[in-house]
């Protein structure tokens, strides 16, 4: 058993981030942590690791066995116990490995970590061990991390992070980054390992759906307090916090589109006195509700907010016909990478106002085609063609300076990117990003205000820099960015994923606003299916390179005719219902 | 379990680098950083003074040649013209320390240019850019100052010239691997779906998030230049005989080391220190000066 006493982080102002949270994994049991960005659930993965960044401090203690550690304990004191008990998985299989070693080496540096000495065979064929373990071939071990895909270096990092024995496996948002069949495989063999080794984790997590499948309990953060703790099967079926209702609802469905897609509104947390009555209830330790033996939840004091009619409104299922007034026409594109065909024949055409969706796993090329539609990638044969409202003139140096890559007129198509964190500059304010955009489509500056209006952000947050804005405000900047140029067709490449299911909601439900608002059409590619139901009309179903089905939106994931978007389906909604 | 958990090590690949074990950028402590910025805000000091103490370091005396350390009115002794080491060395700051800012200076400029065109439009402005700098790598400094001393009849300011064309090499690779990075970033991408010109997304956009880089080897490189530049006027091939210079008075002391010692080791100490300082206060910027402490 594995406990966890009164955990919390401080920033060096003071300031409480993380306050006293209290929690325990049994042995081989998982426990998941769950809340929105910035609710503190990184950063007790962090602590309880020793590995929080430089300005920030944590107390309380962690108990395994009959061993206690304090978690202010220096960096040189982690360092023996790292690795032995506890190891932590990261989000992104790209960094977390080392560029310049071998994946064997990597495995090789925690399995020397456990002490025992060991001769250069013996460590060799306990790397092959540790490989076969995560269902690796033992070539792998002389392979570097960038010969491998996203799935094979995520199971190389298990098998580093494993390789020590740790008695505690943090694994932090371990498949976020991947495709949702590679995220299935991983997790079953993250299951697997867990049940053969008995060994405790701790997932952190923002995917209800999978935390629902894989985790026995479930911890519900938000600001840095525990709201509800319990099974996690029941507590997602049955919240009996607000919050944690408030996180389902704003999950999407691939099932039903809502008119509008619930949104959590921050909660005020309880000020100074308890008006349930509840004795010893301060905001730092409110009081606690016993529901059933294992099952609790703190003071829901400050109450939910009701469902609005709206996000309760489910729209109709209409027949969608092709459409006739075209804006958009991808013909039979093609386009190969050193050998490998991306696009093959690709047909897809974008009605005047319409919103189309385009989905498949990564590798189905339905990246490739949204960056070929606004001009970053070529094609090798096949046509891109737009039929714009007002034609931009040929002549002139103001035509061509209005001019974007590949011919492409700013004025018709603009995208917004999937990582909200790279697509703006970090070197320039928020109001020169947008004044810039705004002169392309020959609009004054002083429109900036606005336009962040429109996209739901404060008049404030013009002088800001992308640094000092949270992933969400950033996505907005970002889609303000895109709309300046008063743009016919929105190219939105994954522009949700990168986001939790509080702000995806808000995002999504902006989305549509500025669709009704500005007339604008939206070509959406993404690999998530319910995603895909909430926003889009008809959708393209893409697979290596080709479209294998398209229609309306509805009628595909309600009953597709081809197998592999009925796998896709069944894929994505086990995750969402059962297991 | 307690034998696990007295057993060293991390799991590197799995922990990844985000941990306070992981931050290796190089902390100095903040007395040298204070030290470092005294000494450059002195040799700027001096550099401000050389005018006008230069008539008087220049004046020679032969009655009070090769005067030891520690002589009263010639605190560090004077040299084989009777010259006042201290007021020398002062005097000298001037030609040792603006050539090289100038040499540094002017050399990120061409690096930024050359490696942003590089770096940005790949292809063959990168192929040829790329030779350029490694043609200029792989020229001997000496050999070249020699020809061009011979070509141009040398000079001072021919040195500095030279010597910024031969440190742009390094300048334009890191300029050149900095926006390779960037270019490739969405937001860059994102400005040429808007249609801006190139210029304007290299200069306007990438190279504020390059900057930092560039100035920190700029740094660098000044004080490789006050080396370099000093152990040209040693050979003779910087400045003129008998002018203010470190790197001559360096070359001129060696004759009277066992008179006064001073005259040898006070440039020669004054060039290590220079540049040391130059170097800590680079370090000590680099993370300052990058926007919101990004990774």
């Amino acid at each position: 058993m594995i406990r966890v006493r009164d955990l919390s982080v401080h920033r060096s102002d003071g300031a409480e981030i993380v306050s006293a949270l209290s929690f325990e994994v049994p042995d081989a049991a998982s426990l998941a942590i769950i809340g929105e960005s910035g609710s503190g659930k990184s950063l007790t993965a962090k602590a309880i690791s020793g590995l929080l960044p430089e300005g920030l401090s944590a107390s309380g203690t962690i108990t395994f066995g009959d061993l206690t550690i304090d978690l202010a304990a220096p960096e040189a004191e982690w360092r023996g116990l790292r690795g032995g008990t506890v190891a932590l998985l990261l989000q992104d299989p790209f960094t977390s490995l080392s560029p310049v070693h071998r994946c064997g080496a990597q495995i090789a540096a925690s399995i020397r970590a456990r002490g025992t000495r060991l001769s250069r065979a013996e460590l060799r064929s306990a790397v092959e061990r540790s490989l076969a373990e995560v269902q690796l071939p033992a070539r792998v071990a002389r392979q570097y991390p960038v010969e491998l895909s996203g799935g094979m270096r995520q199971r190389v990092a298990i098998a580093a992070a494993l390789a020590a024995n740790p008695a505690l496996l943090i694994a932090d948002e371990p498949t976020t980054a991947l495709d949702a069949s590679t995220q299935a495989e991983l997790l079953e063999l993250l299951g697997t390992l867990q049940t053969e080794r008995a060994m405790s984790v701790l997932l952190i997590s923002h995917d209800l759906g999978l935390v629902r499948g894989r985790a026995d309990d479930v911890l519900v953060v938000y600001r840095g307090r525990a709201m509800e703790f319990g099974p996690a099967q029941r507590v997602l079926d049955n919240p009996a916090h607000p919050y944690t209702a408030g996180l389902r609802a704003s999950e999407p469905s691939a099932e039903v589109r809502l008119r509008r897609i619930p949104e959590l509104a921050a909660l005020p947390l309880r000020a100074d006195s308890c008006a349930s009555g509840h004795t010893d209830c301060t905001p730092e330790h409110p009081a606690v509700t016993t529901i059933e033996p294992g099952w609790w939840v703190s003071c829901t004091d400050f109450g939910g907010r009701g469902l609005t009619d709206a996000e309760t409104t489910v729209v109709e299922d209409v027949p969608v016909p092709e459409p006739r007034d075209v804006l958009l026409r991808v013909d039979a594109a093609c386009r190969s990478f050193a050998g490998k065909q991306a696009l093959d024949g690709v047909s897809v055409v974008v009605g005047r106002g319409e919103s189309v969706g385009v989905v498949g796993e990564s590798g189905s090329g339905k990246t490739t085609l949204a960056r070929a539609v606004v001009g970053l990638e070529r094609l090798d044969s096949g046509s891109i063609e737009f039929a714009p409202r007002t034609p931009a003139t040929s002549t002139g140096a103001r035509a061509r300076r209005a001019r974007g890559v590949r011919g492409r007129d700013p004025r018709t198509v603009q995208i917004v990117f999937q990582d909200p964190y790279s697509s703006l500059n970090p070197a320039m304010r928020v109001d020169t990003m947008l004044a810039e955009a705004l002169a392309v489509g020959k609009r004054p500056a002083s429109d900036v205000a606005e336009l962040l209006s429109a996209v739901g952000l404060p008049a404030e947050l013009a002088a800001a820099r992308p640094h000092q804005l949270s992933g969400g405000q950033r996505q907005r900047v970002a889609i303000a960015r895109a709309l300046a140029t008063d743009p016919e067709l929105l190219i939105c490449d994954e522009s949700v994923s990168a986001l939790d299911v509080s702000v995806q909601a808000q995002i999504l439900n902006l989305l549509a606003e500025l669709r009704e608002r500005f007339g604008v059409s939206i070509l959406f590619v993404s690999h998530d299916l319910a995603v895909i139901r909430q926003i889009t009309d008809r959708v393209y179903v893409m697979k290596d390179g080709r479209v294998i089905e398209s229609g309306a939106t509805s009628e595909i994931l309600t009953s597709p005719s081809h197998p592999y978007t009925r796998a896709l389906l069944r894929a994505s909604l086990h995750e969402e219902r059962t297991a | 379990m307690s034998a696990a958990l007295t057993r060293s090590g991390v799991v590197a690949g799995a922990l990844g680098g985000r941990g306070r074990a992981g931050r290796t950028a190089r902390r100095w402590p903040a007395a040298s950083v204070a030290v470092s910025l005294t000494l450059l805000a002195l040799a700027v000091l001096a550099v401000l003074l050389s005018p006008v103490v230069s008539e008087q370091a220049l004046a020679q005396d032969i009655m009070l040649a090769r005067l030891p350390i520690g002589t009263p009115e010639h605190l560090l002794g004077t040299d084989e013209l009777g010259r006042d080491v201290l007021l020398l060395s002062v005097a000298g700051s001037a030609s040792s320390l603006v050539g090289p800012f100038c040499i540094a200076l002017g050399s990120a400029v061409l690096g930024l240019l050359l490696g942003s065109l590089a770096g940005y439009h790949r292809g063959v402005t990168d192929a040829v850019i790329g030779r350029w700098s490694d043609l200029l790598l792989a020229l001997p400094v000496v050999l070249v100052a020699i020809v061009v001393a011979g070509v141009f009849g040398g000079g001072y300011w021919w040195t500095v010239a030279l010597l910024i064309v031969l440190f742009s090499a390094s300048d334009i690779r890191i300029v050149r691997a900095a926006v390779t990075e960037q270019a490739a970033l969405p937001y860059v991408e994102s400005a040429q779906v808007l249609g801006l010109s190139s210029r304007r997304i290299m200069f306007g956009h990438i190279l504020p998030n390059v900057l930092p880089l560039a100035v920190t080897n700029m740094l660098l490189n000044a004080a490789m230049a006050i080396v370099a530049l000093s152990s040209l006027s040693f050979l003779g091939l910087g400045v003129a005989a008998g002018s203010a210079d470190w790197g001559r008075q360096l070359a001129d002391g060696r004759a009277i080391m066992a008179d006064n010692p001073a005259a040898l080791f006070a440039p020669a100490l004054l060039i290590i220190a220079v540049a040391c300082a130059i170097n800590v206060v680079g370090d000590w910027l680099l993370p300052r000066l990058t926007i919101g402490g990004r990774r």
